[in-house]
């Protein structure tokens, strides 16, 4: 009777043990497929073991992390641990996204542009915040008027941000506990009107659109625009682009709508959500559009610099039939298109900002606070000196740096010694960078609202050779 | 290593647990052994000789101790071997925060600082220097017969469930259990379900509250509002308890599965009606420790009342000092030395008047504000947030908006409190000190299993944020 019992009991004690072998097992093995999680992160890589990362404890942080993003069933894990905070708190597990009213979806960061100015990650003082967006507005518009001379229209786009949209469904209760401050939004699109800035600004049209259009403007589980009135807005922008440059452009012959389940870039937010079960959402509505085919009409270059909105254009859009290439610098911070997947700061500035008949610079409300992005400050710098008069300013950079900052210059000297280069290349490397964010600082004719009168003298030539030549396709 | 993380759930546990009992009954303490100085090594990898050093030497000198017949040669050697290991505790804890304010008071002299190179801090040594003191005392006193055997020995400093965060395992409590322990399957069973539950408290229940705490501590603490202060406090003192709480019944519970009892080390310390039955409760291995190891050879209360209170402030200060070595610690060993002195003045008196109900809730309230000087380590940050405790300002909205968190501080109150309604304490009885029925087993089985999977799925999912697109 006592074997029988202990059976019993060993059995439950051994079973314990096999659940947790099965983890192990999975981890391991990976021998369940699962479907895999959503979502952009880094992943820990495979730690080696070595005596020294033993020794300092980095092995076994690192095995702790990766096993973390390598745990065997963690998909399903997480997914119902996900759906057990959605649906007993109606919280989300993703510190980036908040439920809304009616579970609706909203990016954090929206949320709390709504209640404040962004700005506060960097300064408390109003005056300040001011005078940093006064800076980026006035260079945005002597680059806008700089491109003009050589038939390059740089315009602004912003579009509008859910929070703006459809501020009914926010969250309740959402409070900072401090003033507004100044949102970018507010602060741009009043200076923008005074400096007579080319800008197109989707907010006002889309708050005046809700009421009117029988499709919503935002999806309830997405964080952009709908797909449909992405399409919408790009056909607006299309005409404006052709007002702007007085341009005959290809035109969009938008088809019928029709209703389907919500998908693709309407759904982001509840895919990254990694929920078990889906959220109920009513049914989207999206449109087919073509380009219309016209002999006539110009193909010009296009390149996009801002946020994820213009992912959008790049899905729905058939950018290659309107644009003879279209490239998207994303927040200025990797290319896409041509050259694919590249840097910014890998490319020759100077024929990129001339290859281009358009530059779009797109952005929310959101995300305006820094739709400088460095490609602004940059540009402005490379329209007015050639090569050889910032490598000039550089050597006196250097000289600086190596008479009047000893720090700095220590530091260079180390970064020299680690990356195997000369600490003059280290100090050019510095003197470039500072250069491309903050011009104003070490070329004090572009300071002020004042246009400058330098120009760069190699950008003609440059241009002359990516001018478009009109294609008969 | 700590018991919630991957490493030791899905691969150091099930591994050593199969092993274990694969192995025949004479191997096993080899095995676990074995295992514990893997578990220190992965931890500590620097510290492991020194563990293993200084538990060769206490062994032979104890043996020594113990083979003299000489009153004075017992003596010495008994001081030796508790000299050697509050040296080393006092090396490595106590070094860095002695030479910085020595260093600190040589600048108001304008004098020049001593250079120091920062000593680093071996995981559990509060625990196994105390562990090994009593292994001291215990043989000087002839309350135990020492080990025969050093592995034996061994085992009982560096036992891998009990070794990094107590409890504190007196000697004479477990030198009989190391030697032979007799081991039933249903008691292994409960063994792992009281793991489980420690493994929830610190899981589910502490490091929720920790992380929102650690987040509202993060801000400005002058301008806090004074009901988001009291919610902060509280949502502290109930992560404290269940995170500490919740490791000693990991440690009960493990070694439970091995055929060990530890003590207990907590009893519902929140229900205490004095700051004197609160430490009854709370860290009751520390408290026993103290009591048999400090306060009793000072004179304990068997001497005047001027005495009876120093001893008590020592004790206090000692305690204060045990928990880390800064200035917050001490004075909050002092604070708690203040309200037992001011009990033992009269203060008791008063608790008895007002009741029971009313004694508990006055005792959670000087513990709590107790707590914030044991958080916040930068002193006159402790002050400006206990003054933010008592400001009465509610002028502005509270900013935790996670309906997570509110539920998880209810719940942790209602557990914390439970036992003083009979129908917690029934509860508590059955779960605790219930033999269960076959029937009962198994229900409790498949709970714990799912409280278990339950358990891994929030220690991964949690901090588990991905972005749609990567942001810069």
């Amino acid at each position: 009777m006592t074997a029988m019992k202990d059976i019993f009991y060993k059995i439950l004690f051994f079973s314990t043990i096999a659940v947790m072998i099965i983890f192990l097992v999975q981890t391991v093995t990976g021998v369940v497929k699962l479907e895999p999680l959503h979502g952009a992160v880094l992943e820990a890589e495979k730690p080696k073991p070595t005596l020294a990362t033993y020794v300092d404890g980095s092995f076994q942080e690192n095995t702790e992390q990766y096993l973390r993003d390598h745990f065997g069933f963690r998909e399903w894990l997480i997914r119902y641990y996900n759906q057990y905070l959605w649906s007993c708190f109606h919280e989300t597990n993703n510190a980036t996204i908040v439920r809304g009213k009616d579970n609706w979806l909203f990016e954090e960061l929206y949320v709390r542009n709504h209640y404040e100015s962004l700005m506060y990650d960097y300064t408390n003082d109003t005056s300040e915040m001011k005078k940093i967006f006064e800076k980026e507005a006035l260079r945005l518009k002597k680059v806008q008027e700089l491109l003009k001379e050589y038939d390059i229209h740089l315009f602004v786009v912003i579009a509008p941000s859910k929070d703006e949209i459809y501020p009914e469904y926010l969250p309740p209760n959402f409070s900072y506990n401090r003033p507004m401050g100044v949102r970018a939004y507010d602060y741009y699109t009043k200076r923008f009107d005074e400096l007579g800035v080319d800008y197109v600004d989707f907010v006002p049209v889309f708050k005046n659109l809700k009421n009117t259009v029988d499709y919503p403007l935002f999806p309830q589980t997405g964080t952009h625009w709908t797909s449909i009135a992405s399409v919408f807005a790009f056909d607006s922008i299309l005409h404006y682009m052709a007002a702007l440059g007085n341009q005959n452009l290809v035109d969009l012959e938008i088809g019928e709508k029709y209703q389907a389940k919500t998908r693709d870039f309407d759904n982001d937010l509840e895919t990254i959500l990694n929920l078990a079960r889906p959220i109920k959402t009513p049914t989207n509505w999206y449109v087919d559009l073509k380009a219309i085919k016209d002999s006539s009409a110009v193909k010009p270059n296009l390149v996009g610099v801002g946020d994820s909105y213009f992912w959008h254009f790049i899905y729905y859009i058939p950018l290659l039939d309107i644009f003879q290439k279209s490239t998207y610098w994303y927040y200025n911070y990797i290319i896409y298109g041509d050259p694919e997947n590249t840097s910014p700061l890998d490319v020759d500035i100077e024929q990129e900002l001339m290859k281009p008949d358009y530059i779009m610079l797109i952005f929310n409300p959101t995300t305006l606070y820094k739709f400088s992005c460095y490609y602004l400050p940059r540009a402005l710098l490379h329209l007015c000196y050639d090569k050889t008069v910032i490598d000039s300013v550089a050597l006196d950079f250097s000289e600086t740096i190596k008479l009047y900052k000893p720090t700095w210059y220590k530091a260079a000297l180390e970064k020299a010694k680690e990356t195997h280069q000369r600490v003059e290349d280290v100090l050019y490397e510095d003197a470039l960078y500072m250069f491309r964010t903050e011009p104003e600082q070490y070329f004090k004719e572009l300071e002020g609202s004042k246009m400058p009168t330098s120009r760069n003298k190699d950008l003609k030539a440059i241009r002359n050779k990516c001018i478009f030549a009109p294609s008969n396709e | 290593m700590v018991f919630s993380s991957n490493v030791f759930l899905i691969l150091f546990l099930p591994i050593f647990l199969l092993c274990y009992f694969a192995c025949p009954k004479k191997g096993r303490n080899i095995v676990l052994l074995l295992f514990s100085v893997i578990f220190y090594a992965y931890g500590a990898p620097t510290f492991i000789l020194l563990l293993l050093g200084s538990t060769v030497i206490n062994f032979f000198l104890v043996r020594w101790l113990y083979k003299s017949e000489n009153v004075v040669h017992k003596k010495l050697l008994a001081g030796l071997a508790i000299a050697l290991s509050l040296g080393l505790l006092g090396y490595f804890k106590y070094a860095n925060f002695f030479v910085d304010n020595l260093n600190a008071l040589l600048e108001v002299f304008g004098l020049k600082p001593f250079a120091f190179a920062k000593v680093l801090l071996p995981i559990g040594i509060s625990f196994f220097t105390f562990q090994s003191i009593t292994y001291v005392v215990d043989t000087y006193r002839n309350v135990h017969q020492p080990m025969e055997r050093l592995t034996d020995y061994m085992l009982y400093i560096i036992m891998f469930p009990q070794l990094i965060a107590g409890p504190i395992v007196r000697y004479c409590d477990i030198a009989d259990e190391i030697r032979h322990r007799e081991q039933h399957w249903s008691e292994i069973l409960q063994g792992f379900y009281r793991f489980v539950i420690g493994l929830s408290k610190k899981i589910l229940i502490a490091d929720v509250l920790g992380r929102q705490v650690d987040t509202l501590l993060a801000g400005d603490l002058l301008t806090m509002n004074s009901g988001v202060a009291w919610i902060t406090i509280i949502a502290y003192t109930m992560q404290l308890y269940f995170d500490f709480s919740g490791y000693s019944d990991m440690a009960i519970g493990l070694g439970k599965m091995l055929g060990f009892h530890f003590p207990e080390n907590f009893d519902n310390p929140y229900n205490s009606a004095s700051v004197s039955e609160f430490w009854r409760r709370w860290h009751i291995t520390l408290g026993t420790f103290m009591r048999n190891y400090l306060y009793i050879p000072l004179g304990g209360n068997r001497c005047s009342k001027s005495r009876m209170y120093f001893n008590l402030w020592v004790v206090f200060l000692h305690s204060g000092l045990w928990h880390g070595a800064n200035w917050n610690f001490i004075l909050w060993g002092a604070y708690h030395g203040f309200w037992l002195v001011l009990e033992r003045m009269g203060l008791a008196k008063v608790y008895a008047k007002i009741g029971k109900i009313p004694s508990v809730i006055l005792t959670f309230l000087i513990v709590t504000v107790g707590w914030a000087i044991f958080r916040i380590e930068n002193l006159p940050d402790a002050f400006t947030f206990i003054s933010r405790l008592f400001a009465f300002d509610f002028h502005a909205l509270i900013p935790i908006r996670s309906i997570h968190f509110y539920v998880t501080l209810c719940i942790a109150l209602v557990f914390a409190f439970w036992v003083l309604s009979s129908c917690g304490k029934r509860v508590q009885g059955f779960l605790f000190y219930t033999e269960f029925s076959k029937k009962q087993h198994l229900v409790v089985w498949v709970l714990s299993i799912l409280l278990f999977v339950f358990c891994l799925s929030a220690l991964n999912a949690t901090g588990f944020s991905p972005f749609i697109y990567f942001r810069f």
